[in-house]
């Protein structure tokens, strides 16, 4: 049967003058089928239904063949006359101290900034950060024994008036304050949130059980080995821990919305019993006379509540409506300072007394 | 055959004329120059394919936007339904039968999403994020009752997904009922327009998702919020969105607001079985957090969150703003007399 050449000499043209109809069709056929593919990978792109794409990571491990990529030594190569020890996991600005046999680290130290901060507490960074916010660490415990897991965030406030503000935050009545050392904390049920220093931490378990309870208040012991640099405590709160003796578990510190009061920032506070709500009050404002326009607002704002009872060398003497119990405020320099929710009006002179004594310690 | 025949006088070259020549050069030429030109013209200047900054040949995202999830209403069905007493599935139940039933919202096919909140590395017991009773009781419902064809879990949360979705329960919960949970990655995301909205009128959205979904359904803790005073119902769609979404707490009411408007689920389910009081949005404490007996199911978002910030949060000053402007966007109504039925 005589074929035709398909190419001429010059490799130019198809000779042929006859090309079958299912040559056609199938090349049709091809063609239509690469437009196809062409339009759906187009389509798809990443607009895929997830559905069909996503294997199950049972169905990736079945299969998967094992295949050992590194075969670790026998033993770590020692330089001989050198004692090496093994490397211990990065525990960072975390002292050794929050390991032991059962609880070591399960995750990498993590470290935040003010920057980046909202990465792990977003909705929530703007506390921090008011108050004088400078740096978070974060890093996870877990037992050998049960597979509990701890989370611990320790928060570098910059200082203690930063750590004592969200301490205050976080503290109630309520919850009862326990001092270790230099650590201030109180107990939860999982866990426990305190405060040392500079530093705020809040530790939490992820259930609720005796071990957990045991390993957070042994935790927040170790927080006292936490070093930090000198600084010099604020005026106001060696005025209330030494001038009126009050132990400094139970100073807080309130940034805002002080007695309820949008104008008022910036107060702190000694309680003098922890079963007492009599609290003495201390604030430094800008300049005396700034001092004196705010405690002319004060006693305004107070005066739909307490009925003004005597003016005194010690201050202004006001008494509730209904509670009964007195408000004192005073002004000296650029300090306004008192006491409030006091049953007891002879003790109005002592409390001012001790505050006089104050002053002279934290000038 | 065998022939010498080739060339065959078909094939072979005619000589060319001038006239051709030149018409031919000519064409060469013109057609050179056009493609000079479309090379090196300035890029202001008119066709110019210039492009030395690689900017305008960047592939250019086309907003896509949401279709409506919810279902027609209906005659004499309330809009919200509370459910108390009872196991958390027992609870679900009569807050979803008092709205007319799973059935209702859910047919038989559809492919569901729920949105719980996933955002912390926390626990459930903090009451920062959803109960994951409540994800996994409603995935066997929607699956079983509904029979639904799908269900699909997914948040963007703000700490790494894996870890969020494992410590808060919601995975192993979502996998024991049936469910499947979806985590976002880069790719995950498209630009959504958002028609009214003032600071997400195009942003990026976890869509991946949401591809062939038919059926949103959003579960919510109800919780204290630092800077907006409750993040409940609608907040808790900020989830979905990618990009630098931090900036906007600088406008927190205005963007709770754009969320309202910016997905219209077919329901919205709080959680009222374990409420954070304060210290919000992340807790820490479970002393903050105040178990409670409380499902909600509805329709209105707005309304159920008015509700909530007053019985379940116990604030019984002004709501938050955020609430006020969603109800200016039209995404419901505060007043939410006369609108709840409560089965109990």
């Amino acid at each position: 049967m005589n074929q035709d050449r398909v190419f001429n000499a010059k490799r130019r043209k198809l000779l042929r003058k006859h090309i079958p109809l299912s040559e056609n069709v199938v090349t049709v056929g091809l063609f239509g089928i690469l437009i196809g593919v062409g339009l759906w990978v187009f389509a798809q792109r990443h607009h895929y239904d997830p559905k069909e794409r996503t294997l199950s990571p049972e169905q990736l491990l079945q299969s998967s063949h094992p295949e050992k990529l590194y075969t670790p030594p026998l033993k770590p190569w020692v330089e001989p006359g050198m004692d090496i020890k093994p490397a211990t996991a990065d525990l960072g600005i975390f002292p050794e101290a929050i390991l032991d046999q059962d609880w070591q680290v399960a995750s990498r130290l993590k470290q935040f900034n003010p920057d980046n901060l909202f990465e792990k507490i977003d909705g929530e960074a703007e506390k921090f950060i008011r108050q004088g916010f400078k740096a978070l660490y974060y890093i996870v415990l877990k037992s050998k024994d049960d597979g509990s897991e701890l989370s611990i965030e320790l928060f570098d406030q910059g200082s203690a008036t930063g750590s004592i503000g969200i301490f205050s935050d976080h503290w109630s009545d309520d919850k009862e304050i326990q001092q270790n050392g230099p650590v201030t904390f109180f107990k939860t049920s999982n866990g426990a949130i305190g405060r040392k220093g500079r530093y705020f931490f809040r530790i939490a378990g992820d259930r609720e059980s005796e071990k957990i309870r045991k390993k957070s208040e042994q935790v927040a012991g170790a927080f006292s080995q936490l070093k930090e640099p000198e600084e010099n405590v604020s005026e106001e709160f060696q005025i209330l821990s030494q001038g009126l003796e009050i132990p400094s578990s139970l100073i807080t510190f309130q940034s805002k919305n002080v007695f309820q009061f949008d104008f008022l920032k910036d107060f702190w506070f000694g309680q003098f019993n922890s079963n007492d709500p009599a609290r003495a009050f201390v604030h430094r404002a800008g300049s005396p006379e700034e001092a004196k326009k705010l405690l002319e607002e004060i006693l305004n704002e107070q005066s739909f509540d307490y009925e003004k009872v005597e003016e005194t060398e010690w201050g202004v003497i006001l008494q509730h409506n209904y509670l009964k119990n007195y408000f004192v405020i005073s002004q000296q320099g650029s300090f306004i300072f008192g006491i409030e929710n006091l049953a007891d009006k002879n003790q109005i002179q002592p409390i001012m007394e001790k505050f006089a004594r104050g002053f002279q310690h934290g000038q | 055959m065998g022939s010498k025949k080739y060339p065959h006088a078909d094939y072979q070259k005619e000589p060319i004329s001038r006239r051709e020549f030149i018409k031919q050069g000519v064409a060469v030429a013109a057609m050179s120059a056009a493609a000079g030109y479309l090379m090196l013209a300035p890029e202001n200047y008119p066709l110019s394919l210039r492009d030395v900054t690689g900017l305008r040949s960047q592939p250019k995202e086309k907003p896509f936007q949401l279709p409506d999830f919810r279902v027609p209403k209906e005659a004499g069905v309330f809009d919200i339904g509370i459910g108390r007493n009872g196991s958390v599935g027992v609870k679900l139940r009569k807050a979803l039968d008092a709205i007319g039933g799973i059935t209702r919202y859910i047919k038989p096919g559809d492919v569901v999403l729920i949105k719980p909140n996933v955002a912390f590395d926390r626990p459930p017991m903090l009451g920062a994020t959803t109960n994951p009773e409540i994800i996994e009781e409603l995935i066997r419902l929607l699956l079983v009752e509904g029979r639904a064809r799908e269900v699909r879990v997914a948040d963007n949360p703000i700490e790494s997904p894996v870890d969020c979705f494992a410590k808060s329960g919601i995975r192993l919960a979502t996998e024991r009922a049936g469910g499947k949970v979806y985590l976002p990655d880069s790719n995950a995301f498209e630009i959504l327009y958002t028609p009214g909205a003032t600071l997400i009128e195009q942003w990026p959205f976890f869509k991946r998702p949401f591809q062939n979904v038919n059926k949103v359904i959003g579960v919510a803790p109800v919780k204290d919020h630092n800077l907006c005073y409750a993040s409940m119902g609608i907040k808790n769609w900020y989830g979905l969105l990618g990009g630098r979404r931090n900036q906007f707490h600088q406008n927190i009411h205005e963007i709770v607001s754009d969320l309202s408007i910016m997905i219209k689920p077919t329901l919205t389910i709080l959680d009222g079985t374990r409420i954070l009081m304060k210290n919000g949005p992340t807790g820490g404490d479970p002393s903050d957090v105040k178990p409670a007996d409380v499902i909600m199911a509805g329709v209105d978002p707005v309304a159920m969150d008015a509700w909530a910030f007053e019985n379940l949060l116990e604030r019984k000053e002004k709501l938050p703003e955020y609430l006020y402007k969603a109800e200016q966007k039209g995404s419901g109504k505060i007043d939410f007399r006369g609108r709840i039925k409560e089965v109990v």
